[in-house]
């Protein structure tokens, strides 16, 4: 990226719209495939997956999948083991043909025109691809070459992935004695080199400690935000990537059983889940024991429990019903401090929308 | 020093235009801790030799031709370098490739499969130029010795240098073909041993050379020695398209060149068979070769999968003339058995022009249709048993493989489980089967009776055997039930054939067309811009 693009990024950081990220609480964001027109023609979808399907024999093992992803996003890709996660990704890397279907990185197919698709995607395999008798900034400048990289142009690449990845000072560092985490920055930074919009990791926290996993998440972060690359991430680790995605899209045997941003999954498991109780709590001035009767009589409500002013219970209905009981708590006279219901977590609403099936 | 900033800069520039993988592989070599104990090894068993050689010598350096002798102990040592280690670390490096899964990184870079394998090449090239130039100290010391025939000396050298590039393009092909380990393990030990045995037989070429038993002023060498050449170089040619083919990208075509290399293969064995018409005897050797050559090559093209991808589809000529003259060399089973039934008549009528006895008939035109009558007919007093044998033959080439082609086909209605492997492994069955089966009822019989040739028509070298006989009586009508059934197996595929043939016209070449968002399934939630919260970390 050149000095006046980070000027630009920098000019945009201004603008008052306002990006959800992480955390799972964002805004739900207007999706420009919702047929409006102004949604149409304002933004494309830097990558698109259109009835993507592989199969190996009689085994399905990417069925019918598609959706779409923005440029900025930051999209996890979940499931469990041998759902697809890693076929998918091959196949938007160029790696593997789809059966059938299409995926479109930037309006190029990774079927018709890989060549076009490989300059502009950057693809982290959970394999590292080691080369021995080889150091950290010959490894980048190989994969800066073969990217066609010429002269000051390759050094400057070079340069840029070794301060971002923060490889600076292991640059003559043989690449078969970095530690696992340093291994992974480099991975990232082989796949950063040639400064793709579109970037497809599959499991990069795998097997890191939690300092490198927070490290490397946080160079994920700033991939969308400063760089405004469109990331597509895989991981077992739920809660890290609740942290840092925008929307998920979760697979289980091969095909798609959820996707949208982190808040509409949370309300997808609330939709599926309405049968079952969840467990909400009130924090209250005084009156505790009496808070307790009173909710024993209301309807949906089980298991009160009392934990000094802290009453708890589990509560059965449905959002408007939640509402009510909440409005007439107060119209009761209870001196409410905090109301809340327990946190609902990525790996919650994985645990809800998935089944364990196994192909 | 601007000498020294320019040389720098200029060696710079060459760099940035170096193969990548050349680039790698010559850092990684050079850091290798095998390049370095095999080039020292080489210095120093040549100086041993040299010490040795002199203190054994003695006076005989004084007034003996003692030059090919310490030249062959030089050359032994670089042939260890050049002919085993170079090719084995250029398999090894193609091995690695796969094993560490970086071929993959390779091929996402963008980088073309042509270009990574000219890079294993060229690095391999370069390692033998180092291994050369660490005995060219010794070579310059024999030159000074009695009985050093320079010319002799400098043709053994570029000879091993061909051919040890040749054997390293052999040596990555082989590196590629599979996937499997246990296959992996036993092609390297497999072509551990060839090499060994390459070796041993550049040797004994060497001994021969240096003995002066080789005519280097005779212009019927070096007429032999270009054939041989050409031919070397027609298949490293092969061996590169065939690797080249096995790394390129599923979608794409993996076929025209290698296909369009063995027909310049067959034109070049044709040319050569016309050439060397007026020896009847090295004229069936080549053709036979072509024969065998076709039914090898035949068996991959014939048993490709059918389907186009759009890649290759949208690569097709827009000109249907043109597309329907490339139809022979695209990809599929169909389009490869078009490639036979075009060049086996080729191949035919070269052999029927080249061999054709029929006397009395001053005229070509006449003798091929006394030959095609014949073998139409059944009749034979027209024809040579060279003749007959390779109609036979190419007959039995046409059989199996429009065999395999027409099972196949309906195998791969079960969708998914017949693979292109299965289908060449169903050939060599068939092959087999039909060979040994007719022998099976002699192995229950108590007296062995003589079996018409006609029950081992499904056993080609039987069959093959009693055709190019010039006194059995079944010889010419075998040959004309081969011919029969050859005709009856491509009139089975015909039908699919054509119709391959019919979509190719007619298909209207995909642009790459991709479709809009609202025909998108459902989608992740977009944001409505590309930009970023204040709180967001920069």
């Amino acid at each position: 990226m050149t000095h006046s693009d980070e000027s630009e990024i920098l000019a945009f950081h201004g603008d008052s719209t306002e990006l959800p990220r992480g955390n799972g609480v964002g805004t739900t964001l207007a999706d420009p495939g919702d047929g409006t027109a102004e949604g149409t023609l304002s933004r494309e979808p830097v990558l698109e997956v259109l009835g993507l399907t592989r199969h190996f024999g009689k085994l399905k093992a990417v069925d019918d999948v598609s959706f779409r992803a923005y440029a900025g996003q930051v999209i996890g890709f979940i499931g469990p083991n041998g759902a697809g996660k890693t076929t998918a990704m091959r196949i938007l890397a160029t790696l593997d043909t789809p059966t059938s279907g299409d995926a479109f990185i930037c309006g190029s197919s990774v079927v018709d025109d890989p060549d076009k698709v490989r300059k502009i995607l950057g693809f982290m395999p959970d394999s590292f691809g080691r080369y021995t008798n080889m150091n950290v900034v010959e490894y980048l400048d190989f994969f800066a070459r073969a990217y066609g990289y010429r002269g000051a142009a390759r050094a400057d690449a070079v340069e840029r992935v070794l301060v971002f990845t923060e490889l600076r000072k292991l640059a003559d560092k043989p690449i078969d004695t970095l530690s696992k985490g340093m291994s992974q920055r480099l991975c990232l930074g082989r796949t950063l080199v040639h400064d793709p919009d579109v970037m497809v990791l599959d499991e990069p926290a795998a097997g890191l400690d939690p300092r490198a996993r927070v490290e490397l998440r946080e160079l994920i972060r700033l991939l969308a935000i400063e760089m405004n690359k469109t990331v597509l991430i895989s991981s077992h680790i739920l809660t890290e990537l609740g942290e840092i995605c925008d929307s998920a899209v979760i697979i289980e045997a091969g095909r798609i059983v959820a996707q949208g941003s982190i808040e509409e999954l949370q309300q997808q498991r609330r939709q599926r889940r309405q049968d079952e109780a969840v467990v909400l709590a009130a924090r209250v001035l005084k009156d505790a024991n009496r808070l307790e009767k009173w909710l024993l009589e209301q309807p949906f409500v089980n298991r009160v429990a009392v934990a000094g002013n802290v009453v708890s219970f589990e509560f059965g209905g449905n959002d408007e019903a939640q509402a009510a009981l909440l409005a007439n708590l107060l119209q009761s006279g209870f001196s409410i401090v905090e109301f809340r219901g327990k946190t609902q977590s990525l790996e919650d609403a994985f645990m809800a929308l998935t089944q364990g099936l196994v192909q | 020093m601007p000498a020294l900033e320019s040389t720098s800069r200029l060696l710079g520039r060459l760099g940035d235009l170096a193969n990548p993988i050349l680039v790698k592989e010559t850092r990684q070599a050079f850091k290798s801790r095998q390049f370095v104990v095999t080039f020292l090894l080489v210095l120093f068993a040549s100086w041993m030799i040299s010490t040795f050689g002199v203190l054994m010598a003695g006076d005989l350096l004084e007034y003996e031709a003692v030059a090919p002798g310490f030249f062959f102990a030089y050359y032994m040592v670089l042939a260890i370098a050049i002919f085993i280690v170079v090719p084995l670390g250029a398999h090894r490096s193609m091995l690695a490739e796969r094993d560490e899964k970086t071929l993959e990184l390779l091929t996402i870079t963008g980088l073309s499969p042509r270009r990574i394998v000219w890079g294993k090449l060229l690095s391999a090239l370069v390692q033998q130029f180092l291994y050369y130039s660490a005995i060219a100290p010794f070579i310059a010391f024999t030159s000074l010795l009695d009985g050093f025939d320079s010319l002799r000396i400098s043709f053994l050298l570029t000879v091993s240098a061909l051919i040890s590039l040749g054997i390293s393009m052999f040596s990555i092909m082989i590196s590629t073909v599979s996937r499997k380990k246990q296959w992996q393990a036993f092609s390297s030990f497999t072509l551990f041993g060839g090499l060994i045995w390459i070796m041993w037989s550049v040797f004994a070429m060497v001994g021969f050379v240096l003995a002066g038993e080789l005519a280097l002023d005779d212009p019927d060498f070096w007429m032999g020695f270009g054939i041989a050449f050409i031919a070397a170089a027609t298949y490293f040619v092969l061996f590169q398209q065939i690797t080249v083919s096995q790394l390129t990208f599923e979608a794409d075509n993996k076929t025209t060149a290698i296909r369009a290399t063995c027909t310049i293969q067959f034109v070049l064995l044709f040319a050569w068979a016309i050439f060397v018409s007026a020896h009847p005897d090295t004229v069936a050797v080549i053709l036979t070769f072509a024969m065998l050559h076709m039914g090898i090559t035949g068996l991959f093209f014939c048993t490709e999968n059918d389907v186009l991808s759009r890649r290759v589809r949208r690569s097709l000529p827009k000109n249907r003339l043109l597309r329907l003259l490339s139809a022979p060399f695209l990809p599929g089973g169909y389009y490869g058995f078009l490639y036979l039934l075009i060049h086996v008549p080729l191949l035919w009528l070269t052999a029927s022009l080249l061999r054709v006895s029929v006397a009395g008939v001053p005229d070509l035109l006449t003798k091929f249709a006394a030959i095609a009558f014949e073998l139409f007919t059944g009749g034979g007093s027209h024809w040579n048993p060279s003749l007959r044998a390779l109609t036979g033959s190419l007959a039995c080439v046409v059989i199996f493989l429009g065999l395999a082609l027409w099972i196949g086909r309906r195998l791969q209605r079960i969708p998914h489980e017949v693979q292109p492997a299965h289908l060449r492994v169903l050939v060599v069955l068939m092959l087999a089967t039909g060979t040994i089966g007719p022998y099976l009822p002699q192995l229950v019989m108590k007296q062995p009776s003589e079996i018409a040739p006609l029950w081992f028509i499904t056993n080609p070298f039987h069959t093959l055997t009693t055709i190019s006989s010039r006194s059995d009586p079944w010889a010419s009508n075998l040959t004309t039930l081969l011919f029969y059934a050859a005709m009856g197996i491509v009139a089975i595929n015909l039908p699919a054939l054509l119709r391959n043939l019919k979509e190719l016209l007619s298909d209207p070449l995909p642009q790459g067309e991709r479709p809009t968002a609202a025909e998108a399934p459902a989608a992740v939630s977009a944001p409505a811009s590309t930009t970023h919260t204040e709180g967001s970390p920069a």
